[in-house]
């Protein structure tokens, strides 16, 4: 469990100092402002502050006050998890590195003014602004379903409370009923999330309802891990989940929330809970800081920084960067390069040339966890991949618990990383 | 430190975790790897991808802590998950992508850590 006691009163002095001061402080420092306290974000707050010693004033701007990490929570439809060991606060960052920690909307940007407005009408501006606001849903991307409809067929693509909901309503089908994943295209974000969450509903299913069926209707022929999944699929869960991939009509998908019906190239299934993952975007503050290129906002591999501002970084999901997965790892790796880009912009210190990693790891049943990762280099055209490696089908069980006790291990390590 | 015990050493790093995937080979470097003087301030921007997943308050969860180990051992660990001669498939890779100075830098970073 993440949120204490201790670090709810440090988070309720954050709030309370924040409110008091709305604009930032008249410190004469440099000022870095931070929209998003997920991995990338929180992590670039926390090296920023950590390494410039006081030297710069870091503002992080996050509506929730927990923050409820998206990597693991499929663990916690599983059943290896529970809800509070995935939740996270901000006191530490607060409190431990002086970060100006704010709970409002970020809701305009003027990059000439360099001025960020908050949902709550205060203003901060910036030397060096950062957005790492995740994702967004593309509208329209399914037929039939809309934000409307996230309560009948939740996305629970953004951890907490859509998790929980989803988590409920597998609970609740009937024995033998039939849930159906609406899958994403590419690009998304964490690339083996949708299979590792069948993994785990089927998990489930198998314990408490076996005769359960899992209909996956997807719009791409292929995906990550599939090799893996599909393994594993087999040996644990055999005859629960179909997979329709592109090639058999999985991309031509329309959803009834009112009646629960998935249809799947033309044949309409009747269904007693539905996953609805649609096509992504970058976070809308993106769009509304003139920074996006279609879906997403491109930027610089040797720092971050955003091709069309370049007093402004964009890290993990919303960025365009290159070879990079959208993952809570890339997102981790490429906030120490941005923050180590940033201070020595505004600070003088040291920089280095780019370096950038990713591991994602997926639980397949209980210890039989899965890893594919790289490493990565900043060129001038994007992040490029140098070296990578995936597990491999038929490991041995001892191989596979090992990769799951690296996977904890991970969990603990980057939150600590990202919340101090 | 004599070159046993340094293979000793550099077995053990990182073994708690990886039992399933260890593999104990004879190694040897060169004392001009040895020899490198690690760049402090270097090895602390490398270390921050290390410390994803090696905990920087050292805490072993899963995935053990490095901090305060000798340089020596450090160098060894790395440069045998880099020739393969121990079998992690991430260590391989990150310290697959790493130069020698690089790893001086690491081992020096990490080993002025408590």
């Amino acid at each position: 469990m993440s949120i204490n006691r201790r670090s709810f009163i440090q988070t309720a002095a954050a709030v309370t100092a924040s409110l008091a001061t709305p604009m930032v402080m008249a410190s004469g420092k440099p000022r870095v402002v931070v929209v998003g306290g997920g991995a990338g974000g929180a992590t670039v707050a926390r090296y920023i502050a950590k390494d410039s010693k006081g030297a710069i004033d870091v503002t992080l701007v996050e509506p929730s006050r927990t923050y409820y990490t998206c990597f693991f929570s499929n663990l916690y439809l599983g059943g290896f998890r529970d809800l509070g060991s995935i939740a996270h606060s901000y006191g530490n960052l607060a409190s431990e590195y002086g970060i100006n920690v704010v709970h409002d909307w970020a809701v305009d940007i003027d990059g000439g003014s360099k001025t960020v407005s908050l949902a709550g009408g205060g203003t901060l501006n910036y030397d060096r602004l950062v957005l790492s606001p995740g994702i967004d849903f593309v509208d329209g991307a399914v037929d039939g379903w809309d934000l409307n409809a996230q309560n009948k067929m939740p996305h629970a693509y953004k951890a907490g409370s859509q998790t929980e909901l989803l988590k409920a309503q597998l609970a609740s089908m009937p024995e033998g009923g039939v849930f159906a994943m609406v899958a994403p295209p590419n690009p998304y974000r964490c690339p083996p999330g949708p299979y590792e969450r069948i993994s785990m509903i089927a998990h489930m299913l198998k314990k408490s309802n076996p005769t359960a069926k899992i209909i996956v209707a997807d719009p791409k022929p292929k995906f990550s891990k599939m090799g893996l999944f599909q393994e594993g699929w087999a040996n644990h869960y055999d005859g629960m989940v179909d997979w329709i991939g592109s090639e058999f009509g999985g991309g031509n998908v329309s959803v009834n929330p009112e009646a629960m019906t998935v249809s799947i190239d033309g044949e309409e299934t009747k269904v007693d809970a539905c996953n609805v993952i649609p096509a992504m975007k970058a976070g809308r503050i993106c769009e509304m800081a003139g920074i996006t290129d279609g879906n997403w906002a491109p930027v610089s591999a040797h720092d971050m920084s955003s091709k069309v501002d370049s007093n402004i970084h964009v890290l993990g999901d919303a960025s365009a960067q290159g070879d990079m997965p959208k993952s809570g790892f890339s997102a981790n790796s490429q906030a120490k390069v941005a923050a180590m880009a940033i201070r020595g912009a505004l600070t003088g210190s040291k920089v280095f040339p780019a370096k950038f990693s990713n591991t994602c790891w997926s639980l397949v049943d209980t210890n039989n966890g899965v890893k594919v990762g790289a490493t990565y280099k900043a060129t001038d055209e994007k992040i490029a991949k140098v070296d990578g490696f995936i597990s491999k089908t038929g490991e041995t069980a001892d191989v596979r618990k090992a990769t799951y006790e690296e996977s904890v291990g991970w969990y603990a390590g980057i939150t600590a990383d990202m919340f101090g | 430190m004599s070159l046993q015990s340094n293979l000793i050493a550099s077995v053990f790093l990182f073994g708690t975790a990886l039992n399933a995937e260890q593999a104990i080979e004879k190694f040897t470097l060169s004392p001009s790897i040895l020899e490198i003087q690690g760049d402090l301030a270097y090895g602390e921007y490398l270390a921050s991808d290390c410390q994803t997943c090696h905990r920087a308050d050292n805490s072993n969860q899963g995935i053990p802590g490095i901090n305060g180990r000798e340089i020596t051992e450090i160098v060894y660990a790395l440069h045998e998950y880099k020739n393969k001669y121990r079998k992690n498939q991430v260590m391989q890779m990150m310290a697959g992508g790493l130069g020698d100075e690089e790893i001086a830098a690491l081992a020096s970073y990490f080993a002025s850590l408590q």
